[in-house]
């Protein structure tokens, strides 16, 4: 059975008018029917260039994207629409300040030619109150609604098509708590209904543990990092990853299963990414070799993998069973 | 991790009724309501609260940093022992910037973009002390040197879009503490920047804070922020304080249940592997101008009663404690073991 | 929106002079079936000197009310033409420059700095001294000059929209290109030019009348032009016959830079007060 999404060898260009940055240097990645892969990294690491050249608004400088086994076409997005949706960080400026919420939901249909104009209505009217959008406010333009509404509106319109893949960028990050809970459990409902496989970005750990089966850091272009959503959480194995424990999660929690890693400096510059490993100008840990050899993903058992040479040395602290 | 509440300190700032109006032909509407604090040297006190709690005017009140379609009115504003209450244009000036400073959320709009650091930094110290230029270009390297820029003389010559979003924040704060102010108001300060590097600034913060003895007053939205910087916290609903205390106690045994929403709305666990759904605050905020006329949060309160939808609950010291409550129904300190 | 610009004192003025403007080109035959060249009364005769005659006569003895009622039609159509045209290839080229970007956008400029670099009124003289002195030639002299900075306006605007997450939506729900433009693109990118629209309209009147006060507009047609030509040799005496059809050119310019501001308020939600 081919993975619902497969990603090989991604490489994404963006060119400046210094030179040409590699957003995404090489990234593979794959995801099973149903599952929710949550993608973490700070900015600058890709993820973003990632998402939008997976869902076609980028074009790849190499690297195949497969659907159910499939190859897509970058050229014919229209197929691709069916398959694969997104749903936007910023509830401000993912919606047409211009149409009404139904039409938001009703387009999508339009496009496509699904049905005629009585049954796309309906539709639509249908996936606005199955995310909470009651009929009474269908005909209100966005800027009348709130925040959280807003998002649901984007999470309704990416439903239209019946996608098997959603992305979702950053979805609750520019939300208030009490309403992050209410959208989050929305998504979760929704791909238990329909089977959805979800590539979760965000820089919020504790949300991406929370609705991962499995977690993915990235770091300038690269995945440094990836495996069992409670395994990254509890044996993060990569230091950047633990880095990124250290402050967002538990200090203690981290500093139980290996080193402690305070990063000092700045993200390099993309222009001229680190010979070696790409993180090794800001890791306390570095040694030699992280200079002259890139780091491999290697698989530490069930599925986690690392790319880091002095991973092994405390990869076996908290769970000696650990291959 | 969490700093240490229990050491007495001076009052540096406090505050009491303050409310802000915003003015209309149709009827003044109370954006924010009777809302009192204080703030110790040496302290963080963090106001929190979602978007439209009224947070961030209330820092802008402070400063009376506000555009004159909103009206501030307190019953005493004391800071430093000066009495603030209705300063007068002049009262303020002399204040702002040489005892009470402030540093914004975005430090890209904050920072002047056609001027180098160096006049930034050197104009700022130079409105609150008569010095020569370089003695004040002397004074900005100490004070790059103090939020921990390396290379802080190289750094001078740079325009602020040069710099990473970790940089331009210390840069504003070494701005805010060019006048050598007694109190920090932080509005958000982090948000805007990544965790490692909102992690950093956080810290310099709080170094900052010991060896200089400010007070700060610190807005945010971010319960893990409050935890890892704040000695006490006040929760804001709707334009009013409904909950404030030492961190510890509030957080571990909130009482409110807008608090207690709050810290079980975030994330914890895995929902794949056990299943729980989150805690869902039913409804929204009310919009200023629509609030209930009791208290502000019933709507969505589960153990709301007869008397919290007539009433608004005063905003009461409890005995005995640094606790404060807004609330007719609170939980209970019994469910605390 | 219309009401929001009747509110506004500038919006409701600026409306209901231009409405009593159209309101005279539209009445003109029903008032003064003679047309305007027919000669009613002896010539030079002041404002009022005879009932019936409210504006007094020209140097051939004209009805200069009915001169200025038929000058309004010129005006209004030469604006709109004109205006018209110069927003059709405005926005087409300005939309297609920032939408496609790069090459496309590179050509489209270049063109649009070339035109730009046009002075309007001496290219209109030279056009309609080397083709005939026509309405339409001059409408189209109007129009050539005209369309450059409704382009740039355009461009600008298409190349804010286009980064918009809404429009990237739409591309994601495989939206053809082409309706994207018309559907999300410009709808969201033309307040500002809506508001340039009514500016322009006002600068094709004044040089309709410029070139018709130089004997160079269309001698077939009565405009506001002509008469103030007609008046210039005895400016010093009856001065009436050159202010009476200035004024009414006043006016009207008056009037769409009154209604331009006030659209302009109602379109942007953030200058105006709740």
């Amino acid at each position: 059975m081919s993975p619902r999404l497969q990603i090989d060898a991604m490489v994404v260009e963006h060119r400046t008018k210094r030179g040409v940055v590699h957003a995404v240097a090489g990234v593979s990645l794959e995801l099973e029917a149903g599952e929710t892969l949550g993608l973490v990294g700070e900015s600058g690491c890709g993820k973003s260039s990632l998402a939008r050249a997976i869902v076609g608004l980028n074009t790849p400088k190499s690297g195949a994207i497969r659907i159910d086994g499939r190859a897509t076409d970058p050229g014919r997005r229209g197929a691709q629409a069916r398959a694969i949706q997104m749903v936007f960080q910023d509830p401000y400026g993912s919606l047409n300040p211009r149409m009404s919420v139904r039409e938001l939901v009703e387009e999508p249909l339009s496009v496509h030619r699904l049905g005629n104009r009585a049954e796309r209505a309906a539709r639509a009217k249908a996936l606005l109150e199955r995310v909470g959008i009651s009929a009474a406010m269908q005909d209100r333009l966005p800027h009348q609604l709130s925040g959280g509404q807003r998002q649901r509106v984007g999470i309704a319109r990416a439903m239209a098509l019946e996608p098997k893949i959603v992305i979702c960028d950053e979805p609750v990050s520019a939300l208030d708590v009490s309403v992050q809970a209410q959208v989050l459990n929305l998504l979760l409902d929704l791909q238990k209904e329909q089977e959805l496989t979800f590539l979760f970005i965000s820089h919020d750990l504790e949300v991406v543990r929370y609705v991962s089966h499995r977690i993915a850091v990235m770091y300038l272009g690269v995945i440094v990092e990836i495996g069992p959503a409670e395994g990254v959480w509890s044996l993060p194995l990569h230091p950047y990853t633990r880095a990124l424990m250290q402050t967002a999660g538990d200090a203690e929690r981290v500093a139980a299963t290996g080193p402690m890693v305070t990063l000092a400096s700045e993200l390099p510059n993309p222009l001229h990414p680190p010979s070696g490993c790409r993180f090794r100008t800001r890791c306390p840990l570095a040694i030699e070799v992280c200079a002259r050899d890139v780091p491999a993903l290697e698989d530490f058992g069930d599925g986690h993998r690392v790319a880091c040479h002095r991973a092994r040395e405390w990869a076996g602290i908290a769970a000696p069973a650990h291959a | 991790m969490m700093p240490n509440a229990s050491v007495p300190r001076e009052s540096l700032l406090d505050v009491e009724g303050l409310s802000i109006l915003i003015k209309d032909k149709r009827g003044d509407v109370r954006a924010v309501e009777d809302v009192s604090f204080s703030v110790a040297a040496g302290e963080t006190l963090a106001l929190v609260g979602e978007s439209g709690a009224g947070k961030s005017l209330t820092a802008l009140a402070l400063m009376r940093l506000l555009p004159k379609t909103l009206a501030v009115e307190a019953k005493r504003i004391t800071l430093a022992g000066k009495d603030l209450t209705s300063p007068s244009e002049l009262d303020i000036r002399k204040v702002r910037g040489s005892i009470m400073a402030m540093i914004f959320q975005d430090p890209l709009s904050a920072l002047n973009p056609v001027l180098t650091v160096e006049r930034q930094l050197v104009e700022a110290i130079r409105l609150h002390e008569t010095i020569s230029r370089s003695d004040a270009r002397a004074r900005a390297l100490e004070l790059l040197d103090m939020v921990r820029i390396p290379a802080a003389s190289a750094r001078l010559g740079e325009y602020p879009h040069r710099l990473s979003g970790g940089m331009r924040q210390r840069v504003m704060i070494a701005m805010a503490l060019a006048g050598r102010p007694r109190l920090i108001l932080a509005d958000e300060p982090t948000t805007a920047l990544d965790v490692t590097i909102s992690g950093q600034i956080l810290d310099l913060l709080k170094e900052l804070q010991r060896d200089l003895g400010l007070g700060m007053l610190f807005i945010t939205h971010d319960l893990h922020v409050v935890r890892s910087v704040a000695h006490r916290v006040a929760v804001m609903y709707s334009g009013r304080v409904v909950e404030s205390g030492t961190v510890a106690d509030v957080f571990e045994r909130p009482r409110h249940p807008y608090t207690e929403g709050l810290i079980q709305a975030r994330p914890h666990g895995s929902f794949v592997t056990d299943g729980h759904r989150l805690r869902e605050i039913a409804g929204t905020v009310p919009v200023p101008s629509a609030r209930p006329p009791g208290c502000a949060f019933e709507p969505r309160c589960g153990r709301a009663e007869a008397d919290c939808r007539q009433i608004v609950p005063p905003l009461v010291l409890e005995p005995g404690t640094a606790r404060s409550l807004a609330c007719f129904h609170p939980l209970q300190q019994e469910q605390y073991a | 929106m219309l009401r929001r610009v009747l509110l506004s004192p500038a919006g409701f003025v600026g409306l209901f002079l231009l409405l009593m403007i159209i309101g005279m080109a539209l009445s003109a035959g029903y008032f003064f079936p003679k047309g305007p060249w027919a000669l009613v009364a002896r010539p030079y005769m002041w404002p009022g000197q005879r009932p019936g005659l409210p504006f007094g006569t020209d140097s051939l003895g004209r009805n200069i009310l009915a001169a200025i009622f038929y000058g309004a039609r010129v005006s209004l159509i030469v604006g709109l033409v004109a205006t018209v045209c110069a927003l059709v290839v405005g926005i087409t080229v300005g939309s297609l420059a920032g939408y496609f970007g790069r090459g496309v956008d590179a050509v489209l400029m270049r063109i649009t700095d070339a035109f730009q670099t046009i002075p309007g009124f001496l290219f209109a003289i030279v056009l309609v001294s080397i083709l005939s002195p026509s309405v339409t030639n001059i409408v189209i002299a109007i129009a050539v000059v005209s369309w450059p900075p409704v382009a740039r306006l355009t461009r600008a605007e298409v190349l804010r929209v286009r980064e918009t997450e809404y429009v990237q939506s739409c591309k994601i729900i495989g939206m053809s290109t082409p309706r994207i433009i018309l559907t999300q693109v410009l709808p969201n990118s033309l307040s500002p030019v809506i508001v340039v629209a009514a500016v322009l309209v006002a600068t094709a009147i004044i040089t309709e009348a410029g070139l018709s006060f130089l004997g160079l507009g269309d001698p077939n047609v009565m405009s506001w032009g002509t008469l103030i030509n007609v008046g210039r040799p005895s400016i010093r005496s009856t001065w009436f016959i050159c202010v009476l059809p200035g004024l009414f050119v006043v006016m009207t310019v008056l009037a769409l830079n009154l209604l331009g501001d006030a659209i302009n308020d109602a379109l942007n939600p953030h200058f105006r007060k709740r």
